[in-house]
């Protein structure tokens, strides 16, 4: 069934446009999905939903949307830049809408007939929504129970159109302690993309992992991730490494090995 | 001694018929920078270090003048959201004194003005 004027079906791919992570993720996002990505601050988050935002735009021909509860559009547009894209550009265009609002305001847009929410997205006929952070919604209650409830029904607002999401949420932990489930986002959404940093001989590396990825079969490897000036790169799985997601990876017994037979 | 003859005719007629105060100066240069900003008088007011009872009557004669939308949303804590709806003549206009802010000179002809307007009230 064609479900949207892309022309894109149910159970259909929608490729984020950076090459590793497709292969990760078995060639996409799932069409009509909200996928999360989780990470401290500074691991890429905010990079790989701009990227998938402009690649929409770019590889696709899909109008995107970006809700920023924290950043300024400028500030956006300003580090967009640093990573390639022009994504003001997109928005005078037409292809693009940043918003920038408070998540109560928008829980109620959402929640609105014929709100701002309805209304940009029939506007620009967007296909991708980037939404920067979830985390923010906490300042709407502290009550988990309440909470839940809200994501449960910010999540299915978004999903109502023909579109398909990518969220973010913040980890506390820079290193070591990984969080699954803040007010039960990860059981709602379909897929669950997680940022690290790996401390890796003195220097501090990002890596990327796909956590969940909803009845698809997915790459269950960490691999390095970098952010370039071109975007983002996904590499290759940490060969010779163990205890990634610690933060502290160890060298495996057989690369110890070879690195003492070397010296 | 500030000629305000110095300054370009197209800016000190947008600083005439739009500039009333510094708030409003504040929020049309925060809406341009940040285009489609939808909030509340409290959550603008946040984002642009002011208070929310002192941005709302300048937000509702923006309203007035048709450059911002403005929709009450009943309800539980019922609310007014605006939103920046601007002509492309007046984006154009923002532009110019945006431009104009960087030259000193007319920087303090714009702020003089401003100045006296608020003295005025």
């Amino acid at each position: 069934m064609v479900d949207s004027a892309a022309g894109r079906t149910n159970g259909e791919r929608v490729p984020t446009g950076i090459v590793g992570l497709d292969e990760m993720l078995g060639g996409g996002l799932l069409y009509n999905s909200v996928a999360v990505i989780k990470g401290a601050p500074g691991t890429g988050k905010s990079c790989l939903g701009m990227e998938f935002i402009a690649k929409g735009i770019l590889n696709y021909g899909e109008p995107g949307l970006i809700i920023t509860f924290e950043e300024f559009p400028r500030q956006i547009y300003r580090d967009a830049i640093s990573i390639g894209f022009d994504l003001r550009a997109f928005e005078h265009g037409q292809q693009l809408r940043t918003i920038f609002t408070t998540p109560a305001v928008f829980l109620r847009e959402i929640q609105q007939p014929g709100g701002i929410f309805d209304r940009t997205i029939e506007e620009i006929s967007a296909k991708r929504v980037f939404v920067d952070s979830m985390t923010q919604l906490e300042r709407i209650t502290q009550d988990p129970v309440q909470l839940r409830e809200i994501m449960y029904t910010f999540l299915n607002g978004l999903l109502r159109y023909d579109i398909t999401a990518l969220v973010t949420q913040e980890d506390a932990f820079i290193t070591g302690n990984m969080s699954v489930a803040e007010a039960g986002l990860s059981y709602i959404v379909d897929t669950i993309i997680q940022l690290r940093y790996v401390e890796i001989s003195s220097s501090m590396d990002r890596a990327i992992l796909v956590l969940k990825h909803r009845a698809s079969n997915h790459d269950k490897s960490i691999r390095r991730m970098l952010i370039t000036s071109a975007g983002i790169e996904v590499k290759t799985a940490f060969e010779g490494r163990e205890g990634i997601l610690s933060g502290n990876p160890y060298m495996t017994r057989r690369v110890k090995k070879a690195e003492e037979f070397l010296k | 001694m500030l000629d305000f003859e110095n300054l370009d005719p197209q800016v000190s007629f947008f600083v005439d018929e739009f500039i009333d105060s510094f708030i409003t100066w504040d929020m049309i240069l925060f809406f341009h920078e940040n285009p489609y900003t939808v909030g509340s008088s409290s959550s603008i007011a946040m984002s642009i270090g002011r208070l929310g009872a002192d941005i709302e009557p300048y937000l509702e004669k923006l309203s007035e003048k048709g450059i911002l939308t403005r929709e009450y949303r009943p309800g539980d804590g019922a609310d007014v959201i605006f939103a920046y709806k601007p002509q492309p003549e007046f984006e154009k206009m923002v532009a110019e004194f945006k431009r104009a802010l960087k030259d000193r000179a007319s920087r303090l002809i714009i702020v003089s003005k401003v100045l006296q307007k608020e003295a005025r009230r």
